[in-house]
């Protein structure tokens, strides 16, 4: 490598040389003139002070004519010639300078010696300097002195007027031009140091330069590989490439946008882009691009959308758009034709619907009827077939899981997986995911225990989303769990998140399949040799639903100890207070079981004697903690409520238990002082009231009251009051199964069209519409519109193997998915909604009493 | 051109302009002839001498443009001979009536500036020499030959008083006329004359080459 300051070194060196030569030449060139200047000098002062010598009367021409014309043209014209053919060579100057000094002894003698002329050597001298050469001022020094030194010897009148001349005559004459020849020096070596500088900074300036032109060009050179790159990935690229400029002026149109388009690039260059887009869109551009060049408002840069784009024939058609802007205005615009997609979008979409439908409303039945079956509608069967019932169930269970994990994917991977989230107290999932997998823990001989929980961790979830994760956890632990022991879950928080955990005590995960644990069809076994069940799919869909939520999930195991897997979700900013234990007296009855919350101890007392006349077992709450506590260690068919609790009021209170599954759907009569400026509370008809009671209290209204409530809950209780649900079916045998299901609870109404539903609303009055969406005569939600005067407070419960989408569910009290419902969780949906329908209606009649 | 040729070209130039200046210094350095003055003030002589006051002539051709220098060391010699000595100088005058005469002669023979020039020092009396008669007297053959006679009319210096041809400057001759006017015995008493011949011949038997 190349010292940089070597390097500098000797480009200043050059630059010197350079400049010297130039110096030099042109130095060499005054000289030239000045040569030819001083012959004439020489000749002009001979004529003027000594153009003759005399004998007497005859005179001749004086001999200094004949020098200065000879001698003068000798010292004149060889150095012109030398300046003319070889300026700035080392001889000419060698020869200029020996001249100018002669040039001056010729003067001197052609003036008499006058002290004058004296001058002219020293005034040669400084032209010498010119040249910034040392060796030159000590030529010309030379000169003069051989000059003094052989006339001082030859002729040494001629020089001092006398024979001998003393010594100190000739120190003198050499001491001035020593004096001079010092300072020039001097001077000559500053202009060196001069030249050296500037050619120094000249070098670093020219190394800089060609640093910068160097740079220059491999940017240059890097440029065009991008360009041509870039030209490459535009002409090669499968998609549609455009450049509009800020008007929209088209400036660049790639091979696969003239085959999107059928334009060819020359018609579309210079014109406006909107010629690529249809009525009304083409307007709506114009006005996008007025906005943002006024606002600098981005709607659509750097979002992909999808748009409708027109054809050179006139044709409309999808395209996915997305647009970036680029320095100077450029806006980049990258189009894909999406008519195929769409296309297949379409018969996708329609085929998981058929799939959907045709494979969930089959299975629904045989789950149901196997479930029915098993819980004895047909009577007592024997233990051999109560066996293959229940193969046959756990067999329909496992089929219902393949299909509704393949139907997750799909939605997962398409995007269109919807999640409701709601900031809600996640012990609570953990315990509903519990109680719902107690049963499937049961079969392989596992319990399910909750260790340590974060009661007041509210987290913003999906309930049922999270349902689902924790019963993949909690299947997988209890496949994988040695028979007789337990799988644990507990949850603690970590930084601002809650970690929910699921342990078990299985074989571990081997580590080969670690890596692959979350993808989809993941088994530890080999197809051949799988000794558990399932689809492989559960711990991929749990993974995008808790990723979907703004958490992860893991895992920790051990060979031979077992494993933990956990997931964490963000903690939600509202909490709930950690929920205490309290302990209520009870009483023992024959009637409903009633929950008293009231803080006075007297007044509990007082309606406790109040409802025991009627047969009701009451539990007396002091606090809203007391009666959470309550509420989730018995079932309760009404509860009375004083709305001035200590530390939290009754009507939050009752706002979390509407929020929670268990208790959403519990009758509630307000017993308070404060009753009726509760009612005025806005959410007052949201919560579910039955009655709003004031004191002092009216045994008669309180037991109306309650009675009211508890028909409502229990229209299946044994009053002969039974509810009426209408069930929009096309499949016969799935409407048998849910008439079988409900009749503990509700009589059943089966419609197996859109027109026979019709026609039973305009004739009789139902407490829960139960509808299909997809019917041979329509869609299920088309009914919604047709509820007469009669029905028209009715609850809507969509009952359907395509899950409805947010709007739907938007629109009804409840949405069952076939297939992902059990017999059970039908029950409960519908025994909630009877419970309040009952309580609304009445409170209608009490308005209008 | 190689520089052989060039070396060689250089050489060539240098040594005539050498040989050109060694000949312009022979020439300049080549005396004229001198005078075979008498000893004694010649008594035949018209100019004028004052009793007691040493005489000093100066005899110039009127056009030698070398005799320049030497009315130029008269110039400056009469700073000393002021008061002292009586100062001729005597123009050659070929063509003028018999006689010495104080004004330029009417063909403009010695209407010069080196006629102006002697005129304009003080204390110097300037006069024409017809055919060269007073020089004869004196044995002056080349201009810018002086003579000194002391007030006892001996003669004490003779010869130039430049240091050679047409060249101003200390020279032997000053230095040897400034001792004589201050009273002491000059370092020379005879020294070169350098200027232009006063006869036309080179056999003007008035003339004394042992001072050459």
């Amino acid at each position: 490598m190349t010292d940089p300051d070597n390097c500098i070194r000797n480009k200043a060196s050059a630059v010197l040389q350079s400049h010297q030569q130039h110096l030099w030449s042109s130095t060499d060139r005054m000289f030239g003139v000045l040569m030819l200047l001083q012959w004439l000098g020489c000749i002009a002062a001979a004529v003027v002070i000594s153009p003759l010598t005399w004998e007497g009367t005859r005179s001749a021409p004086h001999l200094h004519l004949w020098a200065a014309i000879l001698l003068g043209g000798a010292l004149a014209l060889y150095p012109t010639y030398l300046v003319i053919r070889h300026a700035g060579s080392a001889l000419t100057r060698n020869v200029i300078t020996v001249a100018q000094v002669l040039f001056g002894s010729l003067l001197i003698h052609l003036t008499g010696g006058r002290i004058e002329t004296h001058f002219h050597v020293f005034g040669s001298l400084a032209f010498i300097a010119i040249y910034r050469q040392r060796s030159l001022l000590l030529l010309a020094a030379a000169v003069v002195v051989v000059d003094h030194l052989a006339r001082g010897i030859f002729w040494p009148q001629s020089i001092y007027g006398v024979l001998s001349a003393p010594l100190w005559r000739s120190l003198e004459h050499a001491g001035w031009v020593v004096f001079e020849l010092t300072f020039l020096i001097l001077a000559t070596n500053k202009g060196r140091r001069e030249m050296w500088t500037n050619a120094d900074r000249e070098a670093r300036l020219d190394v800089a330069h060609r640093e910068v032109e160097q740079k220059v060009e491999e940017r240059t050179s890097e440029l065009r590989l991008a360009e041509a790159r870039t030209r490459a990935i535009l002409d090669t690229a499968a998609d549609g490439i455009v450049t509009i400029d800020e008007r929209g002026i088209v400036q660049s149109f790639n091979p696969a946008a003239e085959q999107i388009f059928g334009y060819t690039t020359a018609e579309v260059i210079g014109n406006n882009v909107t010629m690529l887009m249809p009525a009304p869109y083409e307007s709506e551009h114009d006005g996008y691009l007025a906005n943002y060049l006024d606002t600098g408002d981005k709607k659509v840069i750097g979002i992909g959308r999808e748009v409708v784009g027109r054809r050179k024939d006139g044709s409309s058609f999808p395209l996915d758009l997305a647009v970036s802007e680029s320095q100077g205005g450029i806006c980049t615009g990258i189009v894909r034709d999406i008519t195929e997609r769409q296309a297949v979008d379409r018969m996708k979409t329609e085929f998981i619907s058929t799939v959907s439908h045709e494979l969930r409303t089959p299975l629904t039945s045989i789950r149901g009827s196997l479930g029915l079956l098993r819980g004895g509608i047909a009577g007592e069967v024997s233990a051999k077939a109560q066996s293959l019932i229940e193969i046959a169930e756990k067999n329909s269970d496992r089929l219902v899981r393949l299909v509704n994990d393949i139907l997750d994917i799909e939605k997962i991977e398409s995007g269109n997986m919807e999640f409701r989230f709601e900031a809600q107290p996640v012990v609570e999932i953990v315990h509903d995911a519990c109680k719902a997998n107690e049963s499937f823990a049961a079969q392989h001989g596992v319990t399910i225990e909750i260790g340590e929980t974060v009661d007041d961790a509210v987290c913003k979830v999906d309930h049922d989303r999270i349902v689902q994760v924790l019963t993949n956890l909690i299947s997988n632990a209890a496949k994988f769990s040695p028979s007789g022991s337990s799988v644990r879950l507990s949850m603690h928080r970590v930084d601002d998140k809650l970690q929910v955990e699921v342990t078990d005590r299985g074989p571990g995960i081997p580590i080969e399949f670690q890596s692959r644990i979350f993808g989809k069809f993941a088994q530890a076994d080999s197809a051949d040799t799988r000794e558990s069940e399932g689809t492989g799919l559960g711990l991929s869909i749990s993974k995008a639903i808790v990723e979907k939520h703004g958490g992860e999930v893991g895992f920790r195991t051990a060979e031979g100890q077992g494993t933990t897997f956990y997931f964490t979700v963000p903690l939600a900013n509202r909490e709930t207070s950690a929920r205490p234990v309290a302990q209520t007296p009870s009483t023992d009855g024959c009637g409903p079981r009633v929950l008293v919350c009231e803080d006075d101890r007297d007044i509990g007392h007082l309606l406790t004697l109040m409802l025991q006349p009627a047969g009701a077992i009451v539990d007396v709450a002091a606090t809203a903690g007391e009666a959470r506590e309550l509420l989730s260690q018995h079932d309760y068919a009404v509860m009375t409520l004083d709305l001035m609790l200590p530390g939290e009021s009754g009507l939050n209170l009752l706002r979390t238990l509407r929020a929670d599954a268990a208790t959403s759907n519990l009758p509630v009569v307000v017993v308070s002082a404060k009753a009726s400026e509760g009612r005025k509370e806005p959410d007052c008809e949201a919560l579910g009231v039955i009655d709003w009671l004031g004191k002092p209290i009216d045994q008669d209204g309180l037991l109306d009251s309650v009675h009211a409530a508890v028909r409502s809950a229990g229209r299946s209780a044994a009053n002969g009051d039974r509810a009426r649900v209408l069930h929009l079916e096309d499949n016969e045998d799935l409407a048998s199964i849910v008439a079988d299901t409900l009749e503990p609870v509700a009589t059943v109404q089966t419609a197996r069209n859109l027109a026979e539903a019709r026609r039973l609303l305009s004739t009789e009055v139902f407490d829960v519409l139960l509808l299909d969406l997809e019917l041979p005569d329509g869609c299920g939600l088309d009914l919604m519109s047709l509820l007469g005067k009669s029905n028209a407070a009715t609850p809507v419960v969509i009952f359907s193997a395509r899950e409805p989408t947010a709007d739907i569910t938007d629109r009804v009290a409840a949405s069952l998915v076939k297939s992902r419902t059990s017999n059970e969780q039908l029950v409960d949906t519908i025994t909630s909604l009877l419970r309040r329908h009952a309580a609304v209606e009445l409170q209608s009649h009490q308005t209008e009493a | 051109m190689s520089s052989t040729v060039r070396g060689v070209q250089a050489a060539v130039w240098a040594i005539g302009v050498v040989a050109g200046f060694v000949c312009l210094a022979d020439y300049e350095s080549t005396a004229g002839r001198g005078a075979g003055s008498p000893p004694s003030w010649p008594a035949e002589s018209q100019l004028e001498r004052v009793a007691n006051q040493p005489t000093l002539v100066l005899f110039a051709h009127a056009r030698c443009p070398c005799t320049r220098a030497s009315i130029g060391e008269l110039e400056r010699l009469m700073v000393h001979a002021k008061h002292r000595a009586t100062v001729h100088v005597v123009m050659f005058d070929p063509g003028s009536a018999p006689g010495l005469n104080s004004s330029p002669d009417s063909v403009g023979w010695t209407d010069t500036n080196l006629w102006g020039s002697a005129n304009a020092i003080p204390g110097v009396r300037v006069s024409r020499d017809p055919h060269r008669r007073e020089a004869a007297l004196f044995g002056a053959a080349t201009s810018g030959q002086v003579v000194f006679y002391d007030a006892n009319q001996h003669l004490q210096f003779r010869g130039g008083i430049t240091g050679s041809r047409g060249h101003a400057g200390g020279n032997a001759g000053s230095f040897a006329l400034i001792d004589l006017l201050r009273g002491r015995a000059p370092a020379t008493a005879a020294t070169p004359v350098f200027g232009c011949s006063l006869t036309d011949s080179c056999c003007d038997p008035t003339v004394d080459d042992r001072t050459r």
